[in-house]
């Protein structure tokens, strides 16, 4: 008859010391708690994509003198259209936010693309106190000087305690969304 | 000693090592300390992870609009079995990186992680952050207010990469601006990672011959017992619903997976230097195998003490080699290769050593039947000889009197332990006892029938060989040997099997030394008795 192999056991000990490493899963899983930033307050997301005019907009002569050379092109299907002549690149887009007249950002965001002629992206997160707050955008998409704005909005916002408030702005309609 | 060569800062995080492993067996049989199975416990979570996420997809609605419902239906609807499952799959998930995190520091500070084992390490390192982002993709499926902080928080640290044309933040602005797709892409990832995981873990257990995958069936049931109680206790919960218009305020954390987040919001500093800092950090981790450097060992040629038998990688003579594969065999690392023969023998292959992953440990020299490897100019031919110079010197290397030869001598693992203090100044003596002879080897395993044969032969009264439990052993199974723990006959050195009086072997801690002393007297006088 085969001898049946005795079982050790772990014994209350070994079961006490593997206990200790899973109460410390049960804890940290889920505490301490963590408080973020902001938990006071409220927070305003300024975030749209912005289509800004290329930086040599052709006129009509120069419209002309471009085709009359494009069309002296033998290859004919490279022979390129109105619409490519001037320059590839965008301008800059100038944004201004203040808030209660506090300056919050003033800085100029840079088309993407490596050619520097795709859209304009934006996004930044501000933390604001909760309540009503002065809310002012500007936004430059055109060749300007760096003080002047194509698109403006002045608005008293009620900012709730830990809630959002999104800046958003039509590219196409060029209208600001709160 | 070993213990010369180990950099300080890993010499003190291995006495601590050391003592809480020491602390534990005397809580559980060495054979069932789970400090000695944190790689096998690390694959068996990983089970449990497994088949209880297996459960949890079959619930589970991938699309933000029903994944939170899927959750609360598999915790309220189905109280016991999906609530326990879902609680095993995310304490089981933390209890992984509590035993990975161990596994590490135990790696590091018992110097596993060097030369010829950093293969090991580097796929270590991917596995633990493979493991962390599987735990973050499996956050981002409950698709509640902490899958909101870890999508805001996740998506303005890549927006600081130059790799994206525009901000990933966009998309996480409305609750309509997550489309299904992302979705289903990072419920994608959260159930492919594990195959990921399943490759790196092959590779990193490659070199290791025999590796430990599985835990004792106790530690196992334990285990298993202890996670189904704290789920039945207090059952993984969510929090509130997803809302990407609300902020995170306070918030419970997973400070196993979700840590990272709290840290940077704390720390504040721009996503870019959080950038910076975890290359640097990552890159520091991953090289440390060559950063830390031990000081150069002379080659075995040019060490001078007879009775320090030398670390170093074996050298094959080609021509005694049968292509009998005992030494493959015998390899805890995998280091030898059997190729086709180089030379004119009838024999049809060869062994050739992987210099590369050689531990230097011996176990091939010991298992040679026709002395085919050597360590520098010791080999079981030469060691006879050697055996009987070291028994006929004094400790200053001159001949010694018949009254002043040593009567017992002790082969003695150099990584067992530290018997600086209790030796004579050139290590060839116990300085109370100068009948009792040492001579340090690389290994217990290095210890066989051969090498205790010539040593009775040279004179010596009885033989003692020191080395770690089997466990602890550097080389990972050089108790094996001792107690012919292999499946082939040959390969067998079962020295306690000899059934010898005059032999004996004893298997210490390394904070043991009064012990050993105590039992090298015993075993003096029990041969004094039987003569």
């Amino acid at each position: 008859m085969r001898k049946r192999r005795k079982i050790k056991s772990l014994g209350i000990g070994g079961i006490i010391v593997l206990a200790l490493p899973v109460i410390l899963v049960l804890f940290l899983s889920s505490k301490p708690f963590y408080e973020f930033r902001g938990s006071e307050g409220s927070g305003l997301i300024v975030a749209f994509k912005a289509i800004t005019d290329k930086s040599h907009i052709c006129t009509k002569e120069e419209v002309e003198a471009f085709l009359e050379v494009q069309s002296h092109n033998e290859r004919k299907h490279l022979r390129r259209r109105a619409n490519a002549c001037g320059s590839r690149d965008r301008v800059p887009l100038g944004l201004l936010v203040r808030l209660d007249g506090k300056v919050l950002m003033d800085r100029v965001y840079f088309p993407s693309g490596l050619r520097r002629d795709g859209n304009t992206f934006v996004f930044k997160k501000f933390f604001v106190s909760a309540g009503e707050h002065k809310l002012e955008v500007a936004i430059r998409d055109t060749k300007k000087g760096l003080t002047e704005y194509d698109h403006t909005l002045s608005k008293t916002v009620d900012f709730k305690k830990l809630k959002f408030v999104v800046l958003d702005f039509d590219p196409v309609t060029k209208e600001f969304r709160l | 000693m070993a213990q010369d060569k180990i950099p300080v800062v890993l010499r003190l995080g291995n006495s601590v090592l050391v003592f809480v492993q020491e602390l534990l067996n005397k809580v559980f049989a060495p054979s069932m300390n789970p400090m000695y199975y944190l790689g096998a416990i690390t694959f068996f979570l990983f089970w449990i992870i497994l088949i209880s996420g297996a459960y949890l997809l079959l619930f589970y609605e991938i699309n933000p609009v029903g994944a939170y419902e899927s959750i609360e239906y598999i915790m309220n609807e189905q109280k016991y079995y999906g609530g326990i499952m879902r609680s095993l799959h995310r304490y089981a998930s933390d209890g992984l990186m509590v035993v990975v995190v161990l596994h590490i520091f135990q790696t590091v500070f018992s110097d596993r992680f060097r030369n010829y084992r950093w293969v090991a390490w580097v796929t270590g390192v991917i596995i633990l952050i493979l493991i962390w982002l599987d735990g973050i993709t499996g956050y981002f499926l409950v698709w509640d207010m902490k899958a909101q902080m870890l999508s805001k928080s996740l998506s303005e640290l890549l927006d600081a990469l130059p790799f994206f044309s525009q901000p990933i933040s966009r998309n996480f602005i409305y609750n309509t601006s997550v489309s299904p797709t992302l979705f289903f892409v990072i419920t994608f990832l959260h159930i492919t990672i594990p195959s990921a995981l399943g490759v790196m873990a092959w590779v990193h257990c490659m070199r290791i011959s025999k590796p430990l995958i599985n835990p004792p069936r106790q530690v196992a049931v334990a285990i298993v017992a202890l996670l189904v109680g704290i789920s039945l206790v207090k059952p993984a919960s969510s929090v509130a619903p997803l809302d990407m218009m609300s902020m995170p305020g306070k918030m419970e954390i997973d400070w196993f997976y979700l840590f990272p987040f709290p840290l940077v919001d704390m720390i504040n500093i721009p996503a870019s230097w959080v950038w910076i800092l975890l290359t640097a950090g990552f890159t520091l981790f991953v090289l440390l195998p060559w950063l830390i450097k031990s000081p150069p060992k002379p080659p075995a040629s040019e060490v001078e003490k007879p009775h320090i038998i030398p670390m170093g990688i074996p050298q094959l003579e080609v021509d005694k080699c049968t292509g009998c594969n005992l030494c493959l065999e015998s390899c805890p690392f995998e280091a030898i290769n059997v190729i086709p023969r180089t030379d004119s023998s009838d024999y049809e292959t060869q062994i050739e050593i992987v210099d590369e992953r050689c531990a230097q440990s011996g176990f091939c020299v010991a298992a040679c039947p026709t002395h085919a490897l050597t360590i520098g100019d010791f080999s079981k031919t030469t060691f006879g000889q050697k055996v009987h110079e070291i028994f006929a010197a004094k400790g200053t290397g001159e001949e010694a009197d018949d009254e002043d030869r040593p009567e017992i001598m002790v082969y003695f693992c150099e990584r067992s332990m530290d018997l600086s203090a209790v030796l004579t100044p050139d290590l060839s003596r116990f300085a109370e006892n100068d009948a009792v002879a040492v001579t340090v080897i690389p290994c217990i395993g290095f210890l066989n029938i051969a090498i205790i044969e010539s040593t009775l032969e040279s004179g010596a009264k009885g033989v003692i060989g020191v080395g770690c439990r089997s466990l602890d052993c550097h080389h990972r199974e050089g108790r094996c040997r001792t107690e012919g723990g292999f499946s082939t006959e040959q390969v067998r050195f079962p020295v306690e099997e000899m059934g010898r009086e005059d032999v004996k072997v004893l298997l210490v801690s390394r904070f043991g030394v009064t012990k050993l002393l105590e039992d090298i007297d015993e075993f003096i006088d029990s041969l004094k008795e039987e003569s």
